[in-house]
């Protein structure tokens, strides 16, 4: 056995660009590269004519003997990946970082015909490793940044909607001035001209007459106005919530006390059915603005001689107060619109009143700010009934 | 190319002891417990082949290979959608990032996988029948069914051997296909040497 004649034989692997190993099938070293000897610091005339043990033990465990040794009975070749293997060619100088190879072993020509060789192909593949991992981060940091962009959009989206909403609001606000102030206005003026043109032609009770009209006018252009402040005041939240406790029917009858002329005028009568013991947990103005506006759509809607009743429910933590007439009622699409900011309602009353919808809305507001709904029930010619429930206990953390 | 049912289950008890010697390596290798079924075993044309790998075709699959040369001369594969790879290198590597694609080291990974497979189940074919070949560097291929297979589709005289196998690991199901593709003379060569080796084990050889 001629080791110098097998040294010039792999010689010219001596310089590739990996490391090149040759044992036998008695795993003695053959031939050990110049690329391997940096790596390993094993310089080849100490491992070369010897053990591949002597440097790697581990090479005599089962999972490296039983693949390896079937390459020398002419087996296929064999890979070790870095992922399972780290630190298969480990430097025995410990000072020197860790690599991580990729290693090919195939079978190779021996001293004669019978016997083989194994050779294993050595590359480094640390780089390409370490360049995985970090763009492996740079590409998670920019995923999270897409998912950051994206919430910030979602969130963009929202408050664009909401200012689409806002801006609703406000034209929905100017539109009601433009329009339905200008009506009492010009009421106001044309009555007030024709008296001025025709004072001396007109007698006591046509004097009266147009009077009335003014007062009449200028009582819807109050209650407008008054809506509208106070809704602009809840948009603004102006207006501070200072629920207590009260007895329902004291609301309820202050109510019916200003709103009595009215009754009189179409001749509806009034029926409150309430037990005086019922309470609820309520701001008081903004109760009796609720119900005023209740009583005054009920008042409005109802034919002359009608019946407008207000009565109650127990719902054990809850109460509810209902306001039913037996008046024009409204379809299911005048329903479904009764509580929107973006449909205008100006449907005119049963002895041409008119109104803007806007106190509903009010209602709305107001009720759900005290914890409760509103709802209603309504049939077409055969009256309205608007329910509102509302608690009749303070929340336990209040 | 019809088998008689001696010769489906002499390749199958050959595959089988194949694909045990592999499960023996696997299991060795990492600390997860593994064990790999073949389900059936055919040997036919490369369109029926296509058919019957069930994965859609349009998928994207990772494939080992492994060619040979001598008394048989063709190629070993081991087919997997390349999302089943990427999960089954995750597995044996105890990495729970979820990431679905096969960068290199991954690719590595999955050949070393793939080479251990490959050659028991090679190894075990070339020892029974008695067959000697030589062997090229395995490599890997990403692309569609067709693509993988192109070079045999054209030789529609050949016939070729799939072996489905399956990898069970923690409750985990991952199916790779063995598809051992054989050129036109090849296909005679090999059945002539099993039912050698049939009638070798007749006789008590």
């Amino acid at each position: 056995m001629n080791d110098n004649s097998v040294l010039n034989k792999y010689s010219i692997f001596d310089n590739v660009p990996i490391g090149i190993c040759i044992i036998d099938k008695d795993y003695k070293v053959l031939f050990w590269n110049t690329h391997l000897e940096d790596w390993t610091k094993i310089n080849k005339n100490d491992i070369i004519g010897n053990s591949l043990f002597t440097y790697y033990p581990n090479f005599n465990r089962f999972i490296y003997r039983s693949r390896i040794d079937s390459i020398f009975g002419g087996g296929p070749p064999v890979i070790f990946s870095p992922q399972f293997h780290k630190e298969l060619f480990y430097s025995i100088a410990s000072s020197d970082e860790k690599k991580v190879f990729y290693i090919t072993i195939n079978s190779g020509p021996g001293i004669d015909e019978e016997t083989k060789t194994a050779v294993f192909s050595v590359k480094d593949v640390t780089e390409l490793a370490m360049r995985i991992k970090s763009y492996k981060v740079m590409r998670d940091q920019a995923l999270e940044e897409v998912e950051q962009r994206r919430v910030a959009e979602r969130s963009l989206m929202e408050s664009e909607k909401q200012l689409k909403e806002l801006v609703a609001t406000k034209d929905k606000f100017f539109s009601i001035i433009a329009h339905d102030i200008k009506n009492p206005l010009s009421i106001f003026l044309n009555i007030s001209e024709l008296l001025i043109s025709m004072f001396d032609s007109l007698n006591k009770e046509e004097i009266l007459s147009f009077i009335n009209d003014i007062n009449t006018s200028a009582k819807n252009l109050y209650n407008l106005l008054e809506n509208l402040l106070n809704w602009s005041r809840i948009q603004t939240g102006r207006i501070v919530h200072q629920p207590n406790i009260f007895y329902i029917n004291v609301l309820i009858e202050n109510v019916f006390n200003v709103l009595e002329m009215s009754f009189k005028q179409k001749n509806i009568s009034f029926e409150l059915n309430i037990p005086p013991t019922e309470i609820a947990f309520v701001d008081a103005d903004m109760f009796s603005t609720v119900i005023r506006n209740l009583i005054s759509n009920a008042i409005k809607f109802t034919y002359p001689n009608g019946k407008i009743v207000v009565y109650s429910e127990d719902l054990i933590n809850f109460v509810k107060i209902s306001v039913k007439d037996n008046g024009t009622g409204m379809s299911e699409e005048e329903v479904s619109r009764l509580f929107r900011i973006d449909s205008h309602q100006s449907k005119r009353g049963t002895n041409e009143e008119r109104g803007t919808g806007l106190g509903l809305i009010l209602c709305k507001e107001f009720i759900e700010k005290n914890n409760g709904k509103i709802t209603v029930e309504s049939e077409l010619e055969k009256g309205s009934n608007f329910s509102i429930i509302l608690p009749k206990n303070p929340p336990d953390n209040y | 190319m019809n088998l008689t049912e001696d010769q489906i289950d002499a390749i199958r008890e050959i595959i089988n002891i194949g694909v045990g010697k592999s499960a023996a390596i696997l299991n060795k290798m990492i600390n997860k417990h593994i064990k790999l079924q073949v389900p059936y075993v055919e040997f036919t044309k490369v369109d029926k082949i296509i058919n019957i790998i069930s994965h859609n075709s349009e998928d994207e699959l990772s494939s080992v290979n492994l060619n040979f040369k001598g008394l048989l001369v063709g190629t070993a594969k081991l087919i997997f959608p390349t999302d089943s790879a990427a999960k089954l290198v995750a597995l044996f590597t105890d990495d729970t990032t979820g990431d679905d694609d096969m960068d290199e080291i991954k690719v590595a990974t999955l050949s070393e996988i793939g080479n251990i497979v490959l050659n028991s189940l090679v190894g075990t074919i070339s020892n029974t029948l008695s067959l000697p070949l030589n062997y090229s560097i395995p490599s890997y291929q990403e692309g569609i069914l067709s693509n993988l297979l192109s070079y045999y589709a054209s030789m529609t005289e050949s016939a070729h051997l799939l072996a489905q196998t399956r990898f069970v690991i923690e409750e985990l199901e991952i199916i790779g296909d063995f598809i051992l593709l054989l050129e036109v003379e090849s296909s005679y060569v090999f059945l002539e040497l099993v039912d050698q080796f049939l009638k070798n084990q007749f006789q008590g050889n």
